[in-house]
């Protein structure tokens, strides 16, 4: 398929600019960024920086004031199949079972005979066997997350987009979210675009760290993580990453005089 | 031992429920038997009791009330059908939605019985104009609670169907309406509500069969506990509607009453 070979995802030159009720609000300056097939992109930035923004700008929900985005050979302008995102909540049809959540996500040239064994295959994915008839409302909070992730899978997107998508759980359950994504990404080896506002999370799951200012929101710096998987959180290159980042945000002089304390 | 519990607490439930009609019942026998009522005018439980009795066996209770619930049946059928589409409509289009929404406003407030003397004059004393009544009264909850449903869609949730590429059609059916649905059985639950009432009101104003106008006719006889047979099988009617109604509501919106923890 033509789609697998190209999907190399293109922002050039994209600003955003959002009307309000008193003018206008620029939230997006001048982003550049080239992710290649299969990379894992992680994107940090202050509350309001417009992280949210550029996800729905690569799937096509919003539109680029200036500037363009192409997927492969595509213009993205609307939404398509070949993106697949992961919204902080999780967004899943209450009155739909499990199964029927996953369902509604398969796209529509897959053959009828096949849903069952994929349905089976990405509850599986996702640990959630035995839980097919259950109802989005019985879950927990982590347990709807994965079953979000698994209906964005289901999909079979060349790039899946995650918006923060365990910003809403606790430490440990977050932790083991993080495990099951790098795994899905290993196994699967698709392009992933994820937002955060954990750093760590970010250091442990990433090939490239982005890092946008405060609104409006531009590029002020790309960090490579060339750590092997799985990567430990508490070794010394880690720590020297994650202090990058921090300086980064805050500048050399907080950064110093957390040092003193 | 939790078993036994529960039990104990359904049986006090049910206590609290009947102790006031019982209660209320008590007295009126007791003022009855001790010659505070008049019995031209309130008849004692006992009577009334009697006379249901002979109009269950006589067949008139049953005849009429089949009458009325014919009527009522016809009536709703096409009201809520007609207010399902309509407010689907005036839900997806804003136009649709500015044109008739002055037109909704103004008819609205109208009560029921105010359309009867018209609704005769243009339909006749006939079937027609009764199942008209009930049709314009079952309209008003369906059409509105209808649309605030179709309104009250989540975006979040229209943007999930359209990052899948879903068609228009698909995602009326498969997200807009069952999100809908809720508020539209609200809608229908207000509108059989609404019909059973506008049949007895047409029904006690013109109308040679029925359970209004059994009322209204033994009224003209003097006959009062007749007149209280057919209140009180009003009311029990509504109850038993509304009891249907809640059942059908708790199947079809199963996931809105599970809860977490299977
Ligand atoms: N549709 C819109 N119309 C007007 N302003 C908007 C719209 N969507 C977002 N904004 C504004 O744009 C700015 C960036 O929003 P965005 O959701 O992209 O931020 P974010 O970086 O994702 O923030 P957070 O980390 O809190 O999720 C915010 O100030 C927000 O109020
Ligand atoms: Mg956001």
């Amino acid at each position: 398929m033509s789609r697998e070979q190209n999907n190399e995802l293109h922002i050039k030159n994209v600003s955003k600019t959002y009307p309000i009720e008193k003018g206008t609000l620029q939230v997006l300056d001048n982003i550049n960024l080239d992710i290649k097939p299969g990379e894992f992109v992680s994107i940090v930035g202050s509350s309001g920086c417009g992280k949210s923004t550029l996800l729905k700008m690569m799937i096509g929900l919003e539109n680029p004031t200036e500037g363009e985005i192409r997927i492969g050979e595509r213009k993205v302008e609307k939404p398509s199949v070949d993106v697949g995102m992961v919204f902080q909540e999780a967004r899943l049809y209450p009155w739909l079972t499990i199964e029927k959540n996953l369902r509604f996500g398969i796209q529509k040239d897959v053959p009828k005979e096949e849903h069952e064994k994929m349905i089976r295959e990405h509850i599986e994915l996702v640990g959630l066997k035995g839980f097919e008839k259950a109802y989005p409302a019985q879950f927990s909070g982590g347990m709807k997350q994965r079953a979000s992730i698994a209906r964005a899978l289901i999909g079979n997107p060349q790039v899946l987009l995650l918006d923060e998508p365990f910003g809403a759980l606790d430490a440990f359950t977050r932790i083991n979210m993080q495990n099951e994504v790098l795994r899905i990404w290993e196994l699967e080896k698709r392009t992933m675009v994820l937002v955060t506002h954990d750093i760590d999370e970010a250091i442990f799951l990433s090939d490239r760290i982005v890092i946008l200012s405060e609104r409006p929101g531009k590029i002020k710096e790309i960090i490579p993580v060339n750590l092997p998987r799985p990567r430990d959180r508490s070794t010394n290159l880690f720590l020297e990453i994650r202090k990058r980042i921090l300086t980064s945000f805050l500048g050399n002089s907080e950064l110093n005089i957390e040092y003193y304390i | 031992m939790g078993k036994n519990k529960k039990v104990e607490k359904t049986l006090y439930n049910t206590f609290l429920k009947v102790l006031a009609p019982v209660l209320l019942v008590l007295i009126w026998h007791v003022a009855s038997v001790a010659g505070l009522t008049n019995a031209n005018i309130l008849p004692s439980p006992t009577r009334v009791v009697e006379t249901l009795i002979k109009l269950i066996s006589n067949g008139k209770l049953g005849k009429n009330l089949l009458v009325s619930a014919i009527r009522v049946l016809q009536g709703f059928s096409v009201g809520t059908l007609l207010g399902i589409i309509l407010g689907v409509l005036m839900g997806l289009s804003k136009t649709l939605n500015r044109i008739l929404n002055s037109l909704v406003n103004i008819f609205r407030p109208i009560p029921m019985i105010a359309w009867i003397p018209l609704l005769i004059l243009w339909l006749g004393i006939g079937e027609e104009s009764k199942i008209a009544v009930i049709i314009i009264g079952t309209l008003w909850p369906v059409l509105l609670n209808t649309i605030s449903g179709i309104l009250s869609v989540d975006k979040k949730l229209l943007e999930v169907a359209q990052i899948m590429e879903k068609s228009r059609s698909q995602i009326l059916l498969s997200v807009i309406l069952p999100s809908a649905w809720p508020s539209i059985i609200t809608g229908i639950r207000l509108g059989i509500g609404t019909a059973w009432t506008c049949v007895v009101a047409a029904e006690m104003i013109a109308a040679a069969s029925g359970i209004g106008y059994m009322i209204t006719y033994a009224r003209e006889l003097s006959q009062p506990d007749v007149v209280l047979v057919g209140v009180f099988t009003i009311g029990v009617v509504g109850l038993l509607i509304d009891f249907i109604i809640m059942r059908i509501q708790k199947r079809l919106l199963r996931w809105k009453y599970v809860q977490q923890g299977k």
